[in-house]
């Protein structure tokens, strides 16, 4: 079969790869261009998936029928289901991943898909200023198509930083993109973001027996509904602290640190530090964890997870080496920085489209992200969205309150951001019921929307929901549903009293399980959404530049002078904040107090 | 365009003859702007620092610098202190917008200060009332705004135990102690109800002759509004302070509608002075309703009917001759004013004790409890904090992996 449409995806990395397998499965046929065809779906950071929210969407992914699920099942060396004893509205579901293994299985599901890879570097698109006709490769040669997704990440404009030195490239060993960098700047406003990485460490230099064993979770469990069988645990993973020592080296080299120096300027992520940055703003704090991680299987490598650093090579070995169990350790590929491009707010919006364009999309790191899950999830809306605008269909936004993809792509859009984003479980105003247990059943109707869920995937989902509700009338019976309100009741105790829970799926069990428990709490935030929204047909109220919204939005106010909360909220430069901001300073001069 | 930081002047004092009159400028190179302008070297006003100089029509003067950081907006900062004389202020400041500096927008020193974290929310908060309405308005409650505080921190404990338990190196957060400072306070909100009021203008309004003035003596309990039979006797809205129990009240005697000529200065007078958060009570001898324009401008309006004594149309009928319906009159305000707020401070103290129960197993749902007191507080005060839990749970946190 010979799709008429063709989907071109600049990048193969997280985003990348999702688009381009995303657009196929909407109905395009797709390419992937990219400038190191043996470096798709790499993990040139930390080797795992998942976490606390970062679980939950790849869930989200697979339930649109996205391939990192599978991934993550294929390539796991190590689970932990993290927040297991807080509560399942946030479990977190994480696996280190055979960071060998994942781009191998990956590549293959490329292969399977039928898409073309193209080796070159992309300099600019032909067409424009709206519609765009081809992407221009350095060597001189176009690749035509209809549609168009920049999944750039670090490569866009990327500049390594380690010590003193200074080179552009988007990973280590890796090229930069300039030229494309320069020919979007001519059309749309670009920042600078930062981000870097550990060293990795041969694992046989270090004396693991120093060190504390973290403790992996032996539960059955898996990312993917389509894998037969689910996550492994097959690897150790070793828990280290950094000492008075480690930090010595940090201060007493501050002055080479391109970091603390300020040689970079890009803006880098708050939860994911460097350890210099750790050292500087938490002098009071002598120790920090580290956690070592296998690289994958067949390696020789461990990732050192929480010493992520840009110092020059010497203090990187002098900080190591002063950790215990590390006195020998050998460096087999030094920590850096990264500073790269990415489009500032506004630029996009809620389909991924850029600004002004016909056929232009864009997901992961470009649009500020930082992440494989976060890039994974925005790669596949944009190949979704792209496909949909070549074959002549609209193209879709996932909605705030049914989903994290939909969570970060409102905060992208609506909210902007001014650091690297990454998804929390508290962005979402109800995530009690964004949960990973039922992600399937809440994309289910942004799939169809899409088209990106057919055939067996379709069914599959269909055929979990409805063992979810077999199981929610068996659950609706008063002392089974007064039962799956208590934390300490189990799903084999419910089975035990209803054997005819037994006779449906595990996972779908569970899942209404779970919805009886939390069903209470969903409604009453549903409810206060709702009347939240209610006050957005208030007037403006008239102090509003004394309300504490920015001076962007002031300014923006005054010039539209918008009647209603919600025709400000329509105005560019009022975002999301400043219109919670706005809404409370209205309650508080309406209300009596 | 107007970046963020780009140089800004204001007159700061104001307008008309005075000893002294301060002109003052915020941004970065503010100083280097006033150097150039006056003729001083390079770098005379850098740091804290005062210099003598003069302008041309200006006369001496003299001129402080702040730094960066030590400033009131947190920026680069300098104040001229001249004469002053009307004619020689603006002189000096139209120099400065000349050279290069923005004529500052209403509030915009301020709200550098705030952004540059030289003021809090509550501070800001606090301030623009007191400007918006004088001095007649009481900063929000010290217990409010500590209560406000320790449900932050409990929320954001609570988001640093559920998004970072693996990777922050925390020496566990201590949920307990900041649940138990939260409930205090919310326990304390309750008790201390009757010290949260904020003085409430209640305007009273009507056709000419319907008995306003002698509705405000009756109420105030004295005799300062002239009465007069003759209609349109009320000129200048008289005041005095009503208490209901433990509220106080401003009451405003308002010049009435309906007569002829001069009362239509009469209906935009009142409508002036009265805002959309302030009380009406519609004083009508016939029982019309209100105009249009004047039940737009208020949510709270009463309407009643005056001198009952004369005739039996209904409604909440009032008379100031035999008492009729002050009472219930009094009971509406005092209603009206003080059971919001009291029910919201024990809704927010059984959500506080609710979020506690699910602290440890559910931390998730403590949250989802605890957010909704924060956002009934927030309505309280009027401010909500700009950032998100998480957010703020992130710079205090050193986390990580």
């Amino acid at each position: 079969m010979s799709a008429s449409k063709t989907v071109v995806v600049i990048g193969g990395g997280h985003a990348g790869v999702e688009a381009a397998l995303a657009a196929k499965r909407a109905g395009a046929s797709a390419v992937l261009v990219t400038a190191e065809p043996d470096a798709i779906s790499l993990m040139p950071c930390n080797p795992a998936l998942g976490g606390v929210a970062k679980g939950t969407l790849i869930r989200e992914i697979d339930a649109l029928g996205g391939a990192m699920a599978a991934g993550a099942d294929e390539t796991s060396l190590q689970f932990r289901m993290l927040n297991m004893r807080k509560g399942p509205a946030v479990w977190g579901p994480r696996v280190q991943a055979d960071s060998l293994c994942y781009p191998l299985f990956m590549r293959k599901m490329l292969d399977r898909s039928g898409i073309r890879i193209v080796k070159g570097l992309v300099v600019a698109l032909r067409g424009g200023p709206d519609f765009f006709t081809g992407a221009e490769l350095s060597d001189g040669g176009i690749v035509p198509g209809d549609a168009f997704v920049l999944a750039t990440g670090t490569y866009l404009g990327g500049v390594l930083f380690m010590g003193g030195e200074k080179w552009p490239g988007g990973r280590y060993g890796g090229l930069s993109s300039r030229l494309l960098d320069s020919y979007l700047k001519t059309m749309f406003h670009v920042e600078r973001f930062k981000t870097g990485t550990s060293p990795r460490v041969v694992t046989g230099t270090i004396r693991t027996d120093a060190l504390e064993i973290q403790d992996d979770h032996d539960v059955r469990y898996r990312f993917s509904l389509d894998s037969k069988e689910g996550v492994r645990s097959l690897k150790k993973c070793h828990l280290a602290r950094t000492n008075r020592r480690t930090a010595e080296a940090v201060r007493e080299n501050a002055g080479r640190s391109p970091l603390i120096g300020k040689r970079i300027g890009g803006v880098g992520p708050r939860y994911c530090p460097s350890f210099e940055d750790k050292v500087m703003k938490f002098p009071e704090r002598h120790s920090h964890p580290i956690h070592i991680e296998p690289v994958s299987e067949t390696s020789r490598l461990s990732y050192i997870n929480g010493l992520s650093t840009s110092m020059p090579q010497d203090v990187q070995y002098r900080m190591l080496r002063s950790i215990d169990g590390f006195e020998k350790a050998e460096i087999a590929a030094f920590g850096y920085a990264v500073e790269y491009s990415r489009l500032a707010w506004g630029e996009f919006g809620a389909t991924l489209m850029l600004r002004g364009t016909d056929n232009l999309f864009a997901a992961g790191q470009i649009l500020g992200t930082s992440g494989y899950e976060e890039a994974g999830a925005l790669g596949l809306l944009a190949g979704a969205n792209a496909a949909r605008v070549a074959l002549g269909f609209s193209a879709e936004t996932p909605d705030r309150r049914s989903s994290y993809l939909g969570v970060m792509v409102d905060d992208l859009v609506a909210k902007g951001i001014d650091e690297p984003y990454r998804l929390f479980s508290s962005r979402a105003e109800n995530r009690l019921h964004l949960r990973q247990d039922n992600a399937h059943l809440r994309m289910n109707s942004l799939g169809v929307k899409l088209g990106v869920l057919r055939g067996t995937r379709l069914s599959g989902v269909q055929r979990f929901e409805e063992q979810y509700e077999k199981a929610g009338l068996l659950l609706s019976e008063p002392l089974l549903n007064s039962l799956c309100r208590r934390p300490e009741i189990t799903r084999e105790c419910l089975e035990a009293r209803c054997s005819a829970l037994r006779e449906l799926d595990e996972e779908a069990v569970q899942a209404a399980i779970i919805h009886e428990k939390y069903k209470g709490y969903v409604r009453r935030q549903d409810r206060r959404y709702l009347a939240a929204r209610q006050h957005w047909n208030r007037p403006v109220p008239a102090g509003f530049r004394k309300s504490g919204i920015s001076f962007e939005a002031v300014q923006a106010i005054e010039a539209g002078n918008p009647e209603t909360l919600e025709e400000a909220f329509g105005l560019p430069g009022v975002k999301a904040a400043d219109m919670e901001v706005l809404t409370i300073y209205a309650m508080a001069q309406g209300c009596s107090t | 365009m107007t970046a963020a930081n780009d140089v800004i002047a204001a007159i700061a004092t104001p307008h008309g003859l005075s000893a002294l009159a301060v002109i003052r400028l915020s941004g970065q190179g503010c100083s280097s702007l006033v150097e150039c302008a006056a003729g001083l070297t390079r770098g005379r006003l850098k740091g804290m620092r005062r210099a003598r100089l003069s302008f041309p029509n200006g006369g001496d003067m003299v001129a402080l610098g702040w730094p960066p950081g030590k400033s009131y907006t947190g920026e680069e900062m300098v104040e001229l202190i001249c004469h002053g004389i009307p004619e020689r202020v603006s002189a000096v400041y139209t120099v400065l917008i000349d050279a290069g500096a923005r004529p500052a927008l209403p509030g915009e020193f301020t709200s550098r200060a705030w952004k540059n974290g030289k003021l809090s929310d509550h501070e800001i908060f606090a301030l623009a009332a007191a400007v918006e309405t004088g001095t007649e308005t009481e900063p929000i409650p010290s217990g409010l705004i500590r209560l406000q505080t320790e449900i932050g921190s409990a929320l954001e404990a609570l988001e640093g135990e559920i998004e970072f338990q693996d990777e922050a190196c925390l020496s566990s957060v201590e949920n307990d102690d900041v649940f138990l400072r939260c409930m205090r306070e919310a326990d304390m909100l309750v008790k201390n109800m009757h010290r949260i009021q904020r003085t409430e203008s209640v305007y009273i309004s009507g056709p000419v002759n319907a008995g306003k003035s002698t509705l405000f003596n009756t109420l105030g309990g004295k005799s300062i509004a002239l009465v007069h039979p003759e209609p349109g006797t009320t000129r200048d809205g008289a005041r005095t302070e009503l208490r209901i129990g433990e509220r106080r009240f401003i009451l405003i005697d308002t010049p009435g509608f309906g007569g002829e000529g001069i009362d239509r200065d009469a209906l935009e007078t009142v409508m002036e002075m009265i805002t959309e958060h302030d009380t009406i009570v519609w004083l009508s001898p016939d029982g019309k309703d209100a105009p249009a324009l004047l039940r737009g401008k208020s949510k709270r309006l009463i309407q009643a009917v005056s001198k009952s004594d004369t005739h039996q149309i209904s409604g909440l009928r009032l008379s100031s001759v035999t008492g009729e319906g002050i009472a219930a009159l009094k009971e509406k305000l005092f209603l009206r004013s003080i059971v919001p707020i009291e029910e919201k401070a024990m809704q927010i103290a059984a959500l506080i004790r609710e979020a506690n129960r699910h602290v440890i197993e559910e931390p998730a749902i403590a949250a989802s409890l605890l957010g909704e007191a924060e956002a009934a507080v927030e309505e309280l005060t009027g401010c909500r904090h700009g950032l998100h839990a998480v957010e703020r749970a992130l710079s205090v946190l050193c986390v990580g992996k």
